[in-house]
């Protein structure tokens, strides 16, 4: 019975992770490398690779910077209540909850050319929606809770001595943070990063409702893949979902390497 | 540094954890705070340290005001429970940060490094990581980091609570000598009356949040102030059959609502009828007997009292079911505000004589 169960499990990771990315391979490997090269330097493909990892960026920075404020504020600040706290807390996990394409609905019907703060930012020269901001905003919604819910624990978990160490020791707030609270959250944030750049590149729901797919605008690299199997040109679609795949399984080895030096420590 | 706190109040969330607490500290005492868990003696120490906020009251160091002050103004050392070492860092870059942080140069900060490495005794460890080292070891480590930026105060919180019984004796001597040489105002909280006992030059019990009696070890064992320090330092017996203070005092003086205390080494037990020929002996009878290392523990039942007593391993051991007689020589009556001590007059009688007999002997073995 219980060997039974460890081969079923091992077929269905065998049936839904690796023959899939095989064929994946398999695909690319049959169209030759030439024609992956010639859609790969496509000024279409390229533009939205530069899209996606230009949002990867952005999203990834804000998302680190945020995410370690509000940690350290539901961890430390204690001039806030502790219901207020555990309030702030629950909500860090509403982008979980909620659909990415409900969560990119809701940023059109903020802050779409049709409502007041949407015309105010067209009027400026800025769109949100059905623009780079716009998709910054849905992938940071949807990526909010890594970093959160990483570095969180590790900081309720070290608790305050250290710091108030630091302090006692002379140490203001800037030099504790830097020389005795991050050395000690250093690998929860870098795990945070990679789950963050990790589903920043591969985010299709939120960004598809926001970007409006706007070719050499605004089409990020997961809607071409989408929009190129929509037209059944699977060639094209392949190639780019072959990039996509070696990021991920690039990210997922860091991820692996960052989980091993968490633990270690 | 002199220490001067007043009406010093703290709660959290409308508990009050303390609550008009006075004291003062003379320069370059060693003090021990005493009290039950949950007594509120961290919360004091973390006042004075300022990583609280005081409710209410005042706090001077060396007159000055500074219970505003935030902590890295104080110019004080603290040494946390559970040492709080940074545990990225090696021994000598935590006793370094303090330095560091004050913008001491590297030569000077290694230097002092060094020289507090030597007074820990920990040279050759310098380049370990916290986790590689002993409980002791790490205790050391934190004193020496408490201590490097050379505070005018030294507050250690349950310094010797997670260390084993046999290297906290050690450690708590090798401390309090440490403290005495650098001659730095310390100030300890324990919960361990023996360990208060053993180093304080003054101990201040508290319990719930308010000060119970502050004084020498000595007399705060000798003379305690409320039926709390009389319970708390060393055991002691609530006496609930009044007929057993009989020869200690007239029954009448003592008022309805008093709490009378005796504790067991104030007890003295015989087999034979020698005590009882005083005419200030209790009859008795032993219900049990532990051996505690260096006396034996008695347990006997006096009338409807039961009673704790303390026996000398010289004599001889008794047996559960020995009728004996006891002399309660000293009991402590707490009526109101007021204590009074009892002692047995008759005994005293008896006392006198013996010390006499000696001191007799004493000039005899001298002629």
């Amino acid at each position: 019975m219980r060997k039974a169960l460890i081969v079923a499990s091992y077929l269905i990771c065998l049936l839904l992770l690796i023959i899939p990315l095989i064929k994946l391979f398999q695909g690319a490997g049959e169209q030759g490398f030439a024609s992956i090269w010639s859609t790969l330097t496509r000024q279409d493909v390229l533009h939205a690779l530069w899209v996606t990892g230009l949002i990867t960026l952005i999203v990834t920075i804000l998302n680190v910077l945020f995410g370690v404020l509000l940690s350290l504020t539901l961890a430390r600040d204690t001039r806030l209540s502790r219901r207020l706290r555990q309030f702030l807390n629950s909500l860090v996990d509403l982008p979980f909850a909620v659909s990415p394409v409900i969560a990119g609905l809701m940023i059109v019907l903020l802050l779409g050319p049709n409502t007041i703060i949407g015309a105010f930012f067209e009027d400026v020269g800025t769109p949100i929606v059905f623009a780079l901001p716009g998709m910054v905003l849905a992938t940071l919604f949807v990526t909010f809770p890594f970093t959160v819910r990483e570095v969180l624990p590790v900081l309720q978990e070290i608790g305050t001595q250290q710091e108030e160490a630091a302090f006692t020791l002379g140490a203001g707030r800037w030099t504790t943070f830097w020389r005795v609270t991050f050395p000690s959250i250093r690998f929860a944030i870098y795990y945070g990063i990679v789950l963050t750049v990790a589903r920043s590149l591969g985010e299709f729901g939120a960004v598809l409702v926001v970007s409006g797919n706007i070719v050499n605008q605004t089409q990020t690299a997961t809607i071409f893949v989408y929009q190129e199997v929509e037209n059944f040109n699977f060639a094209a679609a392949n190639s780019v979902a072959l990039v996509l795949a070696l990021l991920s399984i690039t990210t997922l080895l860091l991820l692996e390497w960052t989980k091993k030096r968490k633990g270690a420590l | 540094m002199q220490i001067e706190v007043k009406q010093l109040s703290k709660s959290f969330d409308r508990t009050s954890v303390v609550s008009d607490v006075h004291f003062s500290i003379r320069k370059g005492q060693l003090i021990g705070l005493l009290g039950p868990s949950g007594g509120g003696k961290t919360t004091i120490l973390r006042l004075l340290a300022g990583l609280e906020t005081p409710s209410s009251g005042e706090i001077y160091f060396d007159g000055q005001r500074v219970d505003r002050l935030p902590p890295q103004d104080r110019g004080i050392g603290f040494v946390f429970q559970n040492y709080a070492l940074f545990k990225h860092m090696t021994v000598s870059e935590n006793i370094e940060f303090g330095l560091r942080v004050q913008k001491k140069s590297r030569a000077e900060a290694a230097a002092r490094v060094q020289e507090l490495l030597e007074l820990i005794g920990l040279q050759e460890l310098a380049k370990r990581y916290p986790h590689q080292l002993s409980g002791g070891q790490r205790q050391r480590v934190a004193f020496a980091r408490a201590l490097a930026p050379a505070p005018q105060l030294l507050l250690l919180d349950e310094p010797f609570s997670a260390i084993d019984a046999k290297v906290r004796k050690e450690l708590r001597d090798w401390l309090r000598d440490m403290i005495t040489q650098l001659g730095v105002t310390s100030i300890f909280v324990t919960h361990d009356q023996e360990e208060a006992m053993a180093v304080a030059d003054e101990i201040i019990v508290f319990n719930r949040g308010r000060i119970e009696q502050q004084g020498t070890p000595w007399e705060i064992f000798r003379h305690p102030a409320t039926p709390f320090v009389a319970s708390f330092i060393g055991e002691t017996n609530a006496i609930e059959d009044l007929s057993l203070l009989e020869h200690l005092v007239s029954l009448d003086r003592i008022e309805a609502g008093s709490k009378v205390l005796v504790r067991p080494e104030s007890i003295e037990i015989d087999r034979q009828q020698e005590l009882a020929a005083t005419g200030a002996a209790l009859l008795g009878v032993v219900r049990n007997v532990q051996f505690r290392g260096s006396y034996w523990q008695v347990e006997l039942q006096v009338g409807s009292q039961q009673l704790l007593a303390q026996r000398p391993l010289e004599q001889e051991p008794l047996r559960p079911g020995d009728q004996v007689s006891v002399i309660l020589h000293r009991a402590h009556l707490f009526a109101g505000t007021e204590n009074i001590i009892l002692e047995n007059s008759k005994r005293e009688h008896r006392l006198n004589e013996h010390s006499l007999k000696e001191h007799s002997l004493k000039e005899h073995s001298f002629a």
